[in-house]
């Protein structure tokens, strides 16, 4: 008997968009390293920018993912207090592969630091986030999958009484949402909680890993690993990338580098290893 | 549902204290023991309070660049100086928040109402940015139907399709030199009343004087 041939299809790799950093996408573009960018909205979720972004990204002329940072997906008060009419808006002019944002609380009311924040991990903070997603997905309208990223796990509540993969692979089955690995947090978690990588990996449906997310990070003098996104990515979380892809397919690998571009070359040589490892 | 109301009541309180500590406490606080597994080191603390300074200076330029500009609004200023919440849902909001944090910051400053004025210009002209514009017969048709400026404590007058903000200096040449700081502005000449009000077609805004003030406005916007 023969089975049917599935076609290997290797996942698009990206950089995120910065307008200083045309050159360097084009560049990348032209060897083939890069065959997507990554867009995080922010500067242009207001209509009057909208054709700005539209301008760019033809000028680009590849696909492209939103990542939005504003969602605070996990705060308490995200039915009356989000962004999702911007989102929404945006969504209807633009036609991204994915929407994703973040798994943290942020925002309160007024209070909003705009940061990725570890979050209480509850049954009341589950069933919390899992609403809020449902909202989330329903309120902006997205055709493209929707994913949710976990955030580095800088401290741990007290209060809490799941472990971050269980809890984060909970509201991903229960949300019906996709995910968006990010395998340079789990690093920071790795070397700063003393958290397996692999086993937050082994917690999640391998089929719902459709992004990941590589980075590079810094040591606070004297404390912890960071994740700055302004360094080559370790070598340990190329491991992980190795793991992850012998386990699922996602369709997209984004590397965030967003300060430091001294040296060019090692972005180019971070895009070249990830090519190298995806198959591309 | 009303359980998942009352659990939503209990997570924002604690979600509102980690909040305010990241913000205000400092690492011997007690309320990191009582609440982390193990406490915030005051390394950790120190990094995450510059990345939410940096944001709040690099969301204040983008609403009010030349006004960050010239007063040499550092990082270090503005979390000293501005305590204000990041607000990024509405958009609008976000301004509003800042342009009221800005004014405050003004009173500290040599010659406030030069300060204010260009705060109060760049607002007008970021939102001339972010609006839709108006045709330039909706334009007109909007300014013969305008009320007079009615003006709230910030100096500015949102009610129409378009705006206006309220002067208190000469501040043209500043707008149209605008490597000069305020205080340099405001001795060119004396002060007098003038008006703004910002055009959504010309993507741009116009100073009147106080007593033509519609007429003048209409006037503009008739000649592009």
């Amino acid at each position: 008997m023969h089975l049917p041939q599935i076609a290997f299809v290797a996942p698009r790799v990206a950089l995120t968009y910065s307008d200083h950093l045309r050159r360097l996408l084009e560049l990348g573009a032209r060897e083939g390293l890069i065959d997507a960018v990554e867009i995080v909205p922010s500067g242009y979720m207001l209509a009057g920018n909208h054709g700005l972004l539209h301008e760019r990204l033809a000028t680009l002329g590849l696909p492209y993912t939103f990542h939005f940072v504003e969602g605070s997906l996990a705060s308490a008060d995200f039915p009356t207090n989000n962004p999702c009419a911007a989102m929404a808006a945006l969504l209807e002019r633009f036609d991204p592969l994915h929407v994703s944002d973040h798994l943290t609380a942020a925002r309160i009311g007024d209070e909003d630091l705009e940061m990725n924040l570890p979050i209480l991990m509850t049954d009341a903070s589950l069933a919390v986030c899992v609403d809020n997603l449902e909202q989330f997905r329903a309120a902006i309208g997205a055709s493209c999958p929707v994913l949710i990223e976990h955030v580095p796990c800088y401290f741990r509540f007290r209060d809490s009484t799941w472990e971050p993969p269980a809890f984060f692979a909970a509201v991903v089955e229960r949300s019906g949402c996709d995910v968006l690995l990010d395998l340079h947090n789990l690093y920071c978690d790795e070397i700063n909680q003393g958290q397996s990588a692999e086993a937050f990996i082994d917690a999640l449906s391998p089929a719902s890993i459709r992004e990941i997310h590589l980075a590079g990070g810094d040591h606070i003098p004297g404390a912890d690993y960071v994740d700055s996104h302004d360094k080559d990515v370790p070598a340990r979380v190329f491991e992980l990338l190795e793991y992850v892809l012998e386990r699922s397919s996602p369709e997209l690998i984004v590397l965030e580098r967003e300060h430091r571009f001294g040296e060019p070359e090692q972005v180019m040589n971070d895009l070249g290893k990830i090519r190298e490892l995806s198959g591309g | 549902m009303v359980e998942l109301a009352r659990e939503r009541e209990a997570l924002a309180r604690a979600q509102r204290e980690l909040l305010v500590g990241l913000r205000d406490f400092g690492p011997d606080d007690p309320w990191w023991r009582e609440h982390l597994v193990d406490p915030i080191s005051p390394e950790l603390l120190a990094y995450l309070q510059a990345a939410m300074t940096r944001t709040l200076a690099a969301r204040f330029a983008v609403y009010f660049p030349n006004f960050a500009r010239h007063a040499q609004l550092g990082p270090e200023a503005l979390i000293d100086r501005v305590r204000v919440a990041v607000v990024c849902a509405p958009p609008k909001r976000g301004l509003d928040a800042f342009f009221a944090a800005g004014l405050e910051l003004c009173e500290g400053f040599d010659e406030p109402g030069a300060w204010r004025d260009l705060l109060r210009l760049e607002r007008a002209n970021y939102l001339a940015r972010v609006e839709t514009p108006l045709r330039r017969a909706e334009l007109v048709a909007a300014l013969r139907d305008a009320q007079p400026p009615s003006y709230d404590e910030r100096g500015v007058d949102d009610r129409g399709p378009f705006g206006f903000v309220r002067l208190e200096t000469n501040m043209v040449d500043l707008w149209l030199v605008p490597e000069r700081s305020p205080n340099q502005a405001v001795r060119w000449g004396p002060e007098r009343e003038v008006m703004s009000y910002w055009s959504l077609a010309r993507h741009g805004f116009r100073l009147v004087e106080v007593k033509s003030m519609r007429e003048l406005c209409i006037s503009l916007a008739v000649q592009g």
